[in-house]
């Protein structure tokens, strides 16, 4: 019952990730496939708002974290299932929310995928 | 008599018991590994194998690469410097998954491959372990994790196990054209999948499998030819480079290539030790072609190995290596070397 509960969850399960750069500087956001070293990340530009995937078929588990230019991690939390809608402010704040506040963006503006600090090491080891 | 007595168990079957075991075992494994890694449930999850493949096939009919990653596309995970890019395998797997993209709802074409998947390496395991004498079912039992593991991932190797076990039982009855037919196409799909199975055409010529072997080469070259009609001839220099770096950056630990690393012996070593699989499973498997059920565990050793990138859950592709050496149906041609 339970593995067909899950199944029958699994296939309603949608996620999205919106991000909105307010900061002054380029950040890097990178979101980790649960506990491996594997993940992808986009180079988010200072005052830039787009998405990394729009939304799609699927969930997603694992850290997200955000580097600097040199690959240094300065936040990091666990992605929401259905991704969120993460917002870097000026003062140096983040914050992840339900990405529903993102839904009303145009899905044309979307960040190119970078390898830049693909091999930081999963911030939950 | 007490209710759990020696007498009691041996007129049961010792046998029997340790059959029991072992099933009930890997039912609590099961259960466990669900429990630790819920998102086993889940494959249409970013990152997991099948997303993987429903990815490469959505990319190929979007028109854009198989092996990089533009805006918009499904997330893909990389892992410097073992893979930099989207997909690893060959580029059939692509090829395979577009009509399933095109022409199925996600859930359908990601649940669907997963349950396939899962089924095939559980039929495998679950008729080794019914059918083998004690060692087949002890050595099963080891592999009982790495098999949850490919079986709960959709890997394309699960797929693969059932597969070439079906090519060891087709290989039993009389060497008609069908099954020898059959044998090759099986083999030729394998080996566009995944490199390894390349290794059991070895297997073909050792026992002068003739039209067997000839059906694998006309259905290889079919489907190299449809991969490249679809994905276009610069999928060729592409998919090279990346199966380069794989051979090189991307050896694993668990490979030989990567237990020679450890022990020190130098990169051209290590490079080839992949080759150097090949050529031993080749040449035992010739030693030993009289005896057909050694030969081809022989080779699905070898197929195991012959890759620069293995990871735990790869041992479970030895299980087609336990498949010789388990009691046929009654009624069909029984295995050599079978088990009493």
């Amino acid at each position: 019952m339970f593995l067909i509960a899950s199944v029958l969850a699994g296939c309603s399960e949608r996620s999205s990730l919106f991000i909105e750069n307010g900061s002054g500087r380029t950040m890097i956001v990178r979101v980790f496939f649960n506990d491996f070293g594997e993940s992808f990340g986009y180079a988010v530009p200072a005052g830039v708002r787009a998405w990394g995937w729009a939304p799609l078929e699927g969930r997603v588990s694992g850290p997200i974290a955000i580097y600097d230019e040199s690959c240094n991690i300065v936040w990091h939390d666990e992605i929401r299932p259905d991704g969120g809608r993460l917002t870097l402010d000026e003062a140096g704040g983040f914050r992840l929310t339900s990405p529903q506040s993102a839904s009303a963006e145009p899905t044309s503006a979307l960040l190119d995928y970078t390898d830049r600090c693909a091999d930081s090491s999963n911030p939950r080891r | 008599m007490p209710y759990l007595s020696a007498g009691r168990l041996r007129s049961f079957g010792l046998g029997r018991v340790l059959v029991l075991f072992v099933l009930v075992f890997t039912a609590f494994a099961l259960v466990l590994f669900v429990q630790l890694r819920p998102d086993y449930l889940h494959p249409t999850e970013i990152g997991t194998d099948v997303s993987t493949y429903f990815g490469a096939g959505q990319r190929l009919i979007s028109g854009r690469e198989i092996y990089a990653m533009s805006p918009g596309d499904r997330p893909m995970p990389i892992w410097p410097p073992f893979w930099t890019v989207p997909l690893v395998a060959p580029p059939t797997v692509a090829v395979l998954w577009a009509p399933l993209v095109a022409f199925l709802p996600p859930i359908l074409s990601i649940y669907g491959w997963w349950l396939a998947a899962f089924a095939a390496t559980a039929a495998t395991y679950m008729w080794i372990v019914t059918r083998g004498n004690a060692p087949v079912v002890i050595a099963a039992a080891l592999l009982s994790f790495a098999t949850i593991i490919t079986g709960l991932t959709g890997n394309v190797n699960g797929l693969l196990i059932g597969g070439l076990s079906a090519v060891w039982f087709l290989s039993r009855g009389p060497r008609t054209g069908p099954r020898d037919v059959a044998i090759g196409v099986i083999l030729a799909f394998a080996t566009a999948l995944k490199f390894g199975p390349a290794v059991f055409g070895l297997w073909l010529l050792a026992e002068r499998r003739w039209r067997a072997a000839a059906a694998a080469a006309v259905g290889g070259i079919v489907i190299a030819g449809l991969t490249v009609l679809v994905a276009g001839p610069d999928i060729v220099p592409t998919y090279l480079h990346v199966a380069g770096d794989a051979a090189t950056a991307g050896v694993t630990a668990q490979s030989v290539g990567g237990m020679l690393r450890s022990l020190g012996l130098p990169e051209v070593v290590v490079v080839a030790a992949p080759a150097g699989v090949i050529v031993l499973s080749g040449v035992l498997a010739f030693a030993f072609r009289r005896r057909p059920g050694v030969a081809f565990s022989i080779v699905a050793i070898g197929a195991t190995f012959a890759l620069p990138v293995v990871r735990y859950e790869t041992l479970s592709f030895l299980l087609v290596a336990l498949v010789p050496w388990t009691r046929a149906l009654r009624g069909s041609p029984s295995a050599v070397g079978v088990a009493k």
